[in-house]
C-alpha cells in the first residue's frame, strides 16, 4: 500500500510540475539568467536616448584576448574595444594610439610615437611597454597563439616562436613609455596597415599573470584602451561593447552600446532583422533574390576571400599534366556557375589576386587589368587542351579521366560541387565523382595531398597582391596543392627585398601571370562578397575585406 | 409432447479422432492478423499508400523524361507546371524525379535501418529481459554506454572508413538504434515473465526457448511492431539530421530529408520547395503510424475475437 | 532497495569510466585536430599541442585526463579558448534545461492525456482526431516543424518573437517544437497499453465490484498503462534536457545542443569529452530513476532480477 501511495505521490508531484512548469511566465531554469526576462533587447530601439546597435554573428566571439582572436569575428570585436597603434578605416591607415610613426630609409624598422595622456579602462597609463609585451606574447611558443604566424614578419619572429631564440630576442622594443620600436625581418609597405590588427595589439602583462589563460574570457578579466569596452558577455547569447569615455577622441565616438548576438541560422537573423531585433545582418545567398527590389536596404561587401579550385599537380595524379588544368579552366562557365550557387551574389574570379587590394597608388585591379581565363567557357580552346592531355595521358577519350572533387558538408559547397562536377562532365567529358567529408577532414587531406581536386580559398591577412601570392611558393607552409616552380619563387623573393613600390608591384604581377597563364596552376572561381541587411539610419557604418569585417567604430545612428 | 422413447435415439459409436477436432477452421496467428488488418480500412489504405511510394520510388524516375542530376540556368526554381510536376530546385533539376531518388533513399534507410534495430534490439532485449540477473545487468550496462557515445562521431569515423552513402548512414544507425527497440522489449518481456500464462507454460515443464517464442513473442509482437512503424520515422528522421548537419548521403544524390533541408532555405519565396518533401515525408509517416496501430491491434492475441 | 541502489550507483560509475574511455579513443580518430585551420603551420601546431598537453604520448594524457576528471576538472575548451569546459556546460546547460523541461511538461502532459482520451474512445471520432494530433507530431522533421512555427507565428502572424529566450513567450515556439515528437510517442504509447489494460482481468474485477467507472479509469488503467511510459522517460528525458541542436540553432537559444555539435565539427576533445560525461552521466541517472520508478509503479516487477 504504500508504494501505491508513494506512486500516487509521484504522479501527483509529475503533473504539478507539469502544469507550473507550464504556466510560469520567464521563470528561466531558476538560477540560469536563461530567462533574465530584460526587455532591454530590441535593434536600435534608443531606450533611454541610447544609441545602440546590434548586429547577428553565426558564432559565439570565439576569444576577446587580442593576441588568441584567430578569426574575423574576434578580430572585429576587438578592433572596437583595442586601440592598436594604428587603426584602419577602410584601407586608410591611420594613427590610433600612435600619434605618428616614421619608417627607416631600407624600410626595416618602424618607430611609433604615443599620444599623451592614453589610459586604460581602470585607470592606468597605457605605455610603450604594453604594445611589446602584447607582441611578445603573441610570439612567446609557451602562450602558442595560432594566429603567431601574422609576427613571423617581426624580427627573429620566426626562431621566437620555434623556441629557438628566447622571446626578448624579438624585434620590438620599447624606447621609452612612449616609443614602440619594431624591426622587422624584411620591408614590408604594408606593415603600417598590419600594426592596426589586433594581434599586434596591446596586452595588460599585470592582468595576463593574474588571469592566465582565462585573460579576457569575461569583461571584467581585462582592460580597454578602444573606443569601446567590452561590458558584458553571455557567452554563446551575446556580447555588449560600450563607449569608453576615456579614449583619445571620444568626440568622436557617436555610438553609446553595440551588441553583438550571436544567431547560429542566418535565415533566423533575417527574420529578427525584420521585427527590427537587430539592426545588422547577413542574409544567405539564397534569400538575396526576395530583397533584390524592397523597400528593405540590403549591401554587398567583398569579404578578401578569393575561392579556386585547388589542383593537386604532385606526380602521379592528373593534374600534374598542364593540358588538363588550362581545359579545366577553359571549360567553366563561371558565369552560370556564379549564378546557379550563388544568385550572382558573388563576383566570378577569373585571376588570383582580388582586384581591390592596394597596389602602389592605386588598387591592384586598376594597376593590371588581366583576364587570363573566360567567364563563360570556350569550348574550342577546352577542346585543344583537353586532347592533348588526353594524348599525354595515354587515354583513349576524355571519359577515360576520373577525378575525385573533395568537398565539405556545409549546404554551399555541397551545391559548388554538384555545379562544378555537372559543367565538367558536360562541357569536358571528363569524370567527376563527389566526395564530402568534415570540414576538418578536408584540410587534413589538402595538407596530406591526399585529393584530386579540392574548392578552397584564401582570406589575406594584408591588403597586397603578395598576401595572396605568397601561397605558391614551392615550399611555403599553406601550399598543398605541389605547385613548383623556381621562376615563380624568385619574382615573389625578389618583391620582398624591393623597396620601389612600382617595381615590387610588377615583380607580383609577373608571378602572377607566370602562375596563371603559364601554369594554369589553379582554377579561379569566385570573390565571395557578403549582403548584409542594414538599418538605413545607421551612418558611417563599414566593411572591410581585410583584417575585420565589421567596423562600428565611427558609426552613428540617425534620429 | 412427445414422449422420448428409447428407441429414437440410436448407438452409433465412438470416434476417437472427430472428439479431439475442433469444429471451426482453424485460424493461424498471421492469417488472423492478415484477415483483422483487412478489416481496418485505414490500415488497409495505409499499406496501400506505403505500397504505391515503394512503386513511384522504383519506377518513377525510370519513366520520366528528366534526370535526377541534370541543371539548367534557365530552369531555377521554377514552380510546379505540366512540364515539371513538382517544379525545380534552385539549380533548375527536376524535383519529381528528384522527389522519387529520395523516396529510394529514405525508405530504404527507414526500412533497413528500423528493421535490423527491431530485431536486434528484440533478441537483446528478450534475452535480457527473460534472464535478468547478471545477463540483465551486463546487457543493460552496454546499452548504456552506446547511448552515451555521440552518434554523429561514429557517424563521422564510419564515414571516414567507408566513405559516405546509403550503405554508411544505415549503418551508423544500426550501431546504437536497436537500443530503443531493446528496452522497451525488456520492459514488456520482464513484466510478462512473471505473468500466470508462463508460469503455467512453466510448471508444464515447457522448455524456455519455447516459452519465449510461444508465448512472450506473440504478446510482445503487437508492440515491437508498434515501436517498428514508429521506429522508421525515427531513421527517416534521423537521416534527415544528418543531412541537416551535412552527414548525409553523397551529392548530388538525395533523400527526402536532403530535399526537406534544401527546401527550407527557400520557405518563403518558393515554398513548393519544401511543401513537397515535407508532405511525402508526412504522409509516409502518417501510413506508417496508422499501419502501425493497425497491426498493433491486429497481432494483439488478447484482442482476438473481440471484433 | 538500499542495496539495489548502491550496486546500481556503483555500476553507473563503471559505466561511465567505460564510455568516457571509449569517446576518449573515439575523438582522437576523427579526421584532423583541433587545431588545423586553413593557415595552421607544423611549428604553431606543434607549440598548441605542447600547450595542451597532446604531445604526450597517449596513455599519459588518459591517466591525466582521468585525473582531472575524477577532480571535477574537465579541462580548457580547445575552441574557445580561456574557457574552461566546466564553465562552457555550466553557462549553457541552464537554457537547455529550460527548453527540455518545457518541452517535456507540454509533450507528457498532453500526450497522456491524449494516450487515454483515445483509448477510451477506440474506434471512435475521438480516437481518430487524437491519434492524428499524434501522428502529425512524429510526421514533420524537427527543423520543419521549428521553421513552420517560427515562419506563421513569427513572421507572418506576428504573434509570437521569432528567435532568443529571454521571457516566457520567447520559450512557447520552441518548447512545443522540442516537444511535439515526443508528446506524439507518449500518446500513441498510452493508447497502446491503455487498450492493453482496458480488457484486462484487473479491469473486469474492479468493475465486477461495482467500482465507479471513474474510479476504474484512474487507479486501476492508468496506473498501471502508464510503466512503458516510464520506461521511454529516460532516455528521452537525457536527451531532451541536453540540447537539441537544430531547435537551438534556428532559435538562437545558446544551448549546449551547439556546442555539441560543434565540439564534434571543430574535433575539441576537451569538449566533445566534457559533453560526454556530462550527457552520460546525465544518462545514467535518469536510466537509474526510471528503473527504480519503474519497480514502485509496477507490483509485478521484482527489482531482484533472479530468474523465478
Amino acid at each position: 500500500m504504500k508504494k501505491r501511495l508513494l506512486a500516487a505521490f509521484l504522479a501527483m508531484a509529475m503533473t504539478a510540475a507539469m502544469v507550473t512548469g507550464c504556466s510560469t511566465p520567464g521563470s528561466g531554469g531558476g538560477d540560469s539568467g536563461a530567462g533574465s526576462g530584460s526587455d532591454s533587447d530590441g535593434g536600435s530601439s534608443d531606450a533611454g536616448g541610447k544609441k545602440r546597435v546590434t548586429y547577428t554573428l553565426r558564432e559565439d566571439v570565439p576569444s576577446m584576448d587580442p593576441q588568441n582572436s584567430n578569426s574575423i569575428s574576434s578580430a572585429s570585436a576587438n578592433i572596437h574595444v583595442l586601440a592598436c597603434l594604428t587603426r584602419n578605416k577602410e584601407g586608410e591607415v591611420v594613427g590610433d594610439a600612435a600619434e605618428t610613426w616614421e619608417v627607416s630609409d631600407d624600410g626595416l624598422v618602424y618607430t611609433f610615437h604615443l599620444r599623451d595622456g592614453l589610459k586604460w579602462s581602470d585607470g592606468e597609463d597605457v605605455k610603450a611597454e604594453d604594445y611589446v609585451y602584447g607582441m611578445q606574447r603573441l610570439m612567446d611558443p609557451d602562450f602558442a597563439a595560432d594566429y603567431a604566424f601574422i609576427g613571423y614578419i617581426l624580427k627573429n619572429g620566426t626562431a621566437v616562436n620555434n623556441g629557438e631564440v628566447p622571446v626578448e630576442e624579438l624585434g620590438v622594443k620599447a624606447l621609452d613609455d612612449k616609443t614602440v620600436e619594431i624591426t622587422l625581418e624584411h620591408p614590408a609597405v604594408y606593415f603600417d596597415a598590419m600594426a592596426s590588427m589586433c594581434a599586434f595589439g596591446p596586452a595588460r602583462k599585470d592582468l595576463v599573470e593574474k588571469y592566465g589563460a582565462e585573460y579576457a574570457a569575461d569583461p571584467e578579466k581585462a582592460a580597454y584602451n578602444g573606443p569601446f569596452v567590452m561590458s558584458e558577455w553571455k557567452h554563446g547569447d551575446e556580447l555588449i561593447m560600450t563607449k569608453n569615455p576615456d579614449y583619445w577622441d571620444a568626440d568622436s565616438i557617436k555610438l553609446d552600446e553595440i551588441c553583438i548576438k550571436t544567431v547560429l541560422d542566418a535565415k533566423t537573423g533575417v527574420a529578427m532583422f525584420e521585427q527590427n531585433e537587430v539592426d545588422i545582418t547577413i542574409v544567405p545567398s539564397d534569400m538575396v533574390p526576395q530583397y533584390a527590389e524592397g523597400e528593405l536596404n540590403t549591401e554587398a561587401y567583398f569579404t578578401g576571400a578569393d575561392d579556386y579550385i585547388m589542383l593537386n599537380q604532385t606526380e602521379g595524379k592528373a593534374f600534374a599534366n598542364k593540358n588538363l588544368r588550362f581545359a579545366m579552366n577553359f571549360g567553366l562557365n563561371r558565369k552560370e556557375y556564379n549564378t546557379l550557387v550563388n544568385y550572382d551574389t558573388y563576383v566570378p574570379a577569373q585571376r588570383l589576386v582580388l582586384p581591390n587590394v592596394t597596389s602602389a597608388d592605386t588598387t591592384y585591379g586598376e594597376a593590371y587589368p588581366y583576364e587570363p581565363f573566360p567567364l563563360e567557357n570556350d569550348d574550342a580552346k577546352a577542346k585543344e587542351y583537353l586532347d592533348k592531355a588526353v594524348k599525354e595521358l595515354g587515354v583513349s577519350s576524355p571519359a577515360d579521366i576520373q577525378v575525385t572533387l573533395l568537398t565539405t558538408d556545409t549546404e554551399n559547397a555541397k551545391k559548388q560541387a554538384e555545379v562544378l562536377k555537372e559543367q565538367y562532365e558536360k562541357n569536358l567529358g571528363i569524370k567527376v565523382e563527389i566526395e564530402q567529408v568534415t570540414y576538418k577532414e578536408r584540410l587534413q587531406r589538402e595538407q596530406d595531398l591526399d585529393y584530386d581536386m579540392v574548392v578552397t580559398g584564401w582570406v589575406p591577412d594584408y591588403s597586397d597582391a603578395y598576401s595572396y601570392l605568397e601561397l605558391w611558393i614551392s615550399d611555403g607552409q599553406y601550399n598543398h596543392s605541389g605547385y613548383n616552380n623556381p621562376k615563380y619563387d624568385e619574382y615573389l623573393e625578389k618583391s620582398t627585398t624591393e623597396t620601389d613600390a612600382k617595381t615590387r608591384q610588377d615583380l607580383l604581377f609577373a608571378a602572377e601571370k607566370l602562375f596563371l597563364e603559364e601554369d594554369a596552376a589553379l582554377v579561379p572561381l569566385q570573390l565571395r562578397q557578403d549582403t548584409y541587411l542594414v538599418n538605413p539610419k545607421i551612418e558611417n557604418f563599414n566593411v572591410y575585406f581585410v583584417g575585420y569585417d565589421f567596423n562600428l567604430v565611427y558609426a552613428d545612428l540617425a534620429e | 409432447m412427445a414422449e422420448i422413447t428409447r428407441d429414437k435415439f440410436n448407438i452409433i459409436g465412438k470416434n476417437a479422432k472427430s472428439m479431439e477436432s475442433i469444429s471451426r477452421p482453424n485460424i493461424g496467428y498471421w492469417q488472423d492478423a492478415w484477415r483483422r488488418i483487412r478489416k481496418n480500412k485505414i490500415a488497409f489504405f495505409s499499406l496501400c499508400l506505403i505500397g504505391l511510394y515503394i512503386l513511384m520510388a522504383i519506377f518513377a524516375p525510370m519513366l520520366s523524361g528528366f534526370d535526377y542530376a541534370t541543371q539548367s540556368v534557365e530552369k531555377m526554381n521554377q514552380p510546379p507546371s505540366s512540364v515539371h510536376w513538382f517544379g525545380t530546385d534552385s539549380l533548375g533539376r527536376d524535383l519529381w524525379v528528384r522527389a522519387w531518388m529520395g523516396a529510394r533513399v529514405s525508405l530504404t534507410i527507414g526500412f533497413a535501418a528500423s528493421m535490423i534495430n527491431a530485431f536486434v534490439g528484440s533478441i537483446m532485449g528478450g534475452i535480457s529481459g527473460f534472464y535478468g540477473g547478471k545477463v540483465d545487468m551486463l546487457i543493460q550496462r552496454i546499452v548504456d554506454v552506446l547511448y552515451g557515445i555521440p552518434s554523429m562521431i561514429v557517424t563521422i569515423l564510419l564515414m571516414v572508413v567507408i566513405g559516405n552513402g546509403v550503405h554508411c548512414l544505415i549503418i551508423a544507425m544500426c550501431m546504437v538504434g536497436w537500443i530503443g527497440s531493446c528496452r522497451f522489449v525488456r520492459g514488456e518481456v520482464l513484466k510478462l515473465r512473471e505473468s500466470d500464462f508462463v508460469a503455467a507454460a512453466r510448471i508444464l515443464g515447457v522448455p524456455d526457448m519455447v516459452i519465449i517464442v510461444k508465448h512472450i513473442l506473440p504478446n510482445v509482437m503487437g508492440l515491437i511492431i508498434t515501436n517498428l512503424t514508429m521506429a522508421i520515422p525515427g531513421a527517416i528522421f534521423q537521416e534527415a539530421f544528418l543531412s541537416y548537419i551535412g552527414l548525409g548521403i553523397k551529392p548530388p544524390g538525395c533523400s527526402w530529408g536532403v530535399l526537406a533541408k534544401e527546401g527550407i532555405a527557400q520557405l518563403r519565396i518558393n515554398p513548393y520547395q519544401v511543401v513537397i518533401p515535407a508532405t511525402l515525408i508526412c504522409t509516409t509517416m502518417l501510413a506508417l503510424n496508422l499501419l502501425g496501430d493497425g497491426l498493433r491491434d491486429a497481432f494483439d492475441p488478447k484482442l482476438r475475437g473481440t471484433e | 532497495m538500499a542495496k539495489y541502489i548502491i550496486k546500481r550507483v556503483l555500476l553507473a560509475i563503471v559505466t561511465l569510466f567505460v564510455l568516457v574511455s571509449i569517446v576518449f579513443v573515439l575523438v582522437r580518430l576523427l579526421p584532423g585536430d583541433p587545431f588545423s585551420n586553413p593557415k595552421m603551420t607544423p611549428e604553431i601546431k606543434a607549440n598548441l599541442e605542447a600547450y595542451y598537453g597532446l604531445d604526450k604520448p597517449l596513455p599519459v594524457q588518459y591517466v591525466t585526463y582521468m585525473k582531472n576528471v575524477i577532480r571535477g576538472d574537465l579541462g580548457y575548451s580547445m575552441k574557445y579558448e580561456g574557457r574552461t569546459v566546466n564553465r562552457i556546460i555550466s553557462e549553457s546547460f541552464p537554457f537547455s534545461a529550460d527548453l527540455g523541461i518545457r518541452a517535456l511538461c507540454f509533450a507528457f502532459f498532453f500526450g497522456i492525456i491524449l494516450g487515454i482520451i483515445a483509448a477510451l474512445n477506440r474506434g471512435k471520432k475521438l480516437d481518430f482526431f487524437c491519434i492524428l494530433i499524434a501522428i502529425i507530431g512524429t510526421s514533420i522533421p524537427d527543423f520543419i516543424m521549428g521553421s513552420l512555427l517560427q515562419y506563421f507565428f513569427g513572421i507572418k502572424w506576428q504573434l509570437l518573437p521569432v528567435a532568443q529566450y529571454t521571457s516566457f513567450k520567447h520559450t512557447i515556439l520552441p518548447s512545443i517544437a522540442v516537444g511535439f515528437y515526443t508528446l506524439a510517442s507518449v500518446s500513441r504509447l498510452m493508447r497502446s497499453s491503455m487498450l492493453e489494460v482496458v480488457t484486462s482481468d484487473y479491469t473486469k474485477t474492479a468493475r465486477a465490484k461495482g467500482l465507479s467507472e471513474f474510479r476504474v479509469t484512474f487507479k486501476h488503467q492508468i496506473r498501471n498503462a502508464i510503466t512503458p511510459i516510464i520506461t521511454i522517460m529516460g532516455p528521452t528525458v537525457a536527451a531532451v534536457l541536453t540540447g537539441t541542436f537544430v531547435i537551438e540553432a534556428l532559435f538562437a537559444i545558446p544551448g549546449m545542443g551547439k556546442y555539441y555539435v560543434d565540439s564534434i565539427n571543430m574535433a575539441d576533445y576537451t569538449l566533445v569529452l566534457g559533453m560526454t560525461i556530462f550527457y552520460g552521466a546525465f544518462l545514467v541517472i535518469a536510466i537509474l530513476i526510471v528503473d527504480i520508478l519503474y519497480g514502485i509503479v509496477d507490483p509485478r516487477i521484482r527489482l531482484s532480477g533472479k530468474k523465478a
